[in-house]
Formats: structure tokens, sequence, C-alpha cells
């Protein structure tokens, strides 16, 4: 079994099996093309490639939030994903992102990336969540 | 609030290898600025509130502060306000060591860099830095030191 990380593509979003709690995410995503043109214009967006299949992405936008695009059954890759997110995150500086707030799996990865939970968004669906750099 | 430190925390800083190395009489107005400079008592505050415990301004292989010191360094307000050192104390494997190289070569602060304006150049650099081996390293090093696999 072979992991990669590489640069963001855009076919990456069309090609990545999102896990199901992000299904709802994926018409979204696949209507707007320019969208996911600017999301891999940062150089610090990259995809997680296992045997040549992208698994995961993950990347900063503009307003240094940061937004993920998991696979599904990514359990036995997560510990090489949090590892080089966090190296990538420590070396981006200050970042935040938003989970729901019924979505424990996000909150979890939330922690593992060394965030913190600050505020609830105004309508009371999402929590925000930054690091301290 | 008061801050309640970890023994386990604390050890490692106290018995670790000392960083940086300064004449004596400069060490003594170093260890008075680092107590009272009224910058430096700011950002060791800020830091104990963020992180939870004191600065390790001794042992830290990736910052060494007599360095940065005697470099005329000192904490000051970063984009968020917060106190921030400089640069001049940075390690080789310093997490954000590059930011100032990227200054450097391209004249512009990488963080107010926006999407739409990295030009190829400026990609292939952060890409070149980003999660690049000796970062990875220097991340296995503290996972060991924290004793995790």
């Amino acid at each position: 079994m072979k992991i990669k990380f590489r640069p963001l593509r855009v076919s990456d979003f069309y090609n990545i099996e999102l896990q199901p709690r992000h299904a709802h995410a994926e018409p979204m995503f696949h209507a707007n093309p320019l969208v996911l043109h600017a999301l891999t214009d940062s150089p610090f967006s990259f995809t997680m490639e296992v045997d040549g299949k992208p698994v995961a992405a993950l990347g900063p936008t503009d307003t240094r939030e940061i937004w993920a695009y998991l696979g599904h059954d990514l359990k036995r890759h997560m510990v090489r994903l949090v590892r080089y997110t966090r190296a990538m995150l420590e070396m981006y500086g200050h970042c935040w992102a938003r989970v729901d707030r019924n979505n424990p799996d996000g909150e979890r990865f939330m922690l593992l990336l060394g965030l913190r939970k600050v505020k609830v968004d105004e309508e009371g669906t999402m929590d925000t969540w930054v690091n301290d750099r | 609030m008061k801050v309640r430190y970890d023994p386990k925390a604390i050890l490692p800083i106290l018995t670790g290898p000392r960083v940086g190395i300064l004449p004596p009489e400069q060490e003594k107005q170093y260890q008075v600025d680092m107590a009272f400079d009224p910058g430096i008592r700011d950002w060791r505050q800020n830091f104990e509130k963020n992180v939870g415990g004191p600065p390790n301004t001794d042992t830290d292989p990736s910052f060494d502060y007599r360095k940065a010191w005697a470099a005329g360094d000192t904490p000051r307000p970063s984009a968020d306000g917060s106190p921030h050192w400089g640069s001049a104390g940075k390690a080789e494997n310093h997490p954000t060591r590059w930011k100032a190289e990227f200054m450097d070569k391209f004249g512009e602060d990488p963080d107010a860099v926006g999407d739409g304006r990295y030009t190829p150049e400026m990609k292939e650099f952060i890409r070149a830095k980003i999660a690049s081996e000796p970062i990875l390293d220097f991340f296995a090093a503290e996972r060991a030191a924290r004793g995790e696999n």
C-alpha cells in the first residue's frame, strides 16, 4: 500500500468516494467548478492518494478557513492524514474551521488537528474552531 | 486565571540540552529582559493563556531565544494582535521559518498573499516547503519525546 501526498487537482473532487456524512455537499461542489478551481489555487491544498487513488483532500480558503473532502473508509489512513495535516497547519499558521454541531467525527478530527472550539455560528447549527497560531 | 503547570511537561524544559550561549554579562541582561521587559511579559502571558504552560525559552530545539534577543528581536504584535517573535531565533527545522525565506525571495508576506495572487514560482516554493521531510522529522521527534509512536 503506497500513500502519497500531492497538490490538489479539480478532478479529485470527482474521483474521491465521499463518506456518507459529506454526501450532502457533493452536488453543491460538483455544480460549482469555479469554486473547485479557487480551492486548488492555494499551494497549501493537497490530496492524499492511496495506491494511486485519491481518498482525501484538504486545504485552506482565501479567508484561512480549513475545508476537508474526505472519502469513506479512511480509518486505516487517518493517522498519516492527521500527521501530514498537522505539519501543514503548523507551517500555515492561523486558521479556522466550521463543523456541524451534530457531527462528532468532525469534532474529533478538529481535536486531532489541534484546533479548539470557540463559538457557535449565528444559526446555532455549526461550531467554529480555531488553532492558536 | 491561575495557570496550573503539568510537572511532566516542565521536566524536559528543565533537564533538556540548553540552546544558545551568551557571554556572562549579556546573559545577565538577557535574564533581566526576559523577566521584566513589558513586551516579553505580554508575550509570555499570552503564550501561557493559549498553551496552558510556560514557554520553553532555554531548551527549545526549534527556537533560540538568546540568538533572537542578541539580534535585537523582541515580540511584536502579529496580524491578529497577539505578540509574536520574529524569525531571528528560528532553527532550520522551525515550522514557520519558510515565511521569512518567502519574504526575502518574493518581497511579500505569505500570510497576506491571497488566492489568485500566487505566482507559479510562489506555489512551487511553498509546495517544496510544506510538510517536507525535515518538518515531518521535526514532528516525529516531538512525538518520540512525548512517548508516542
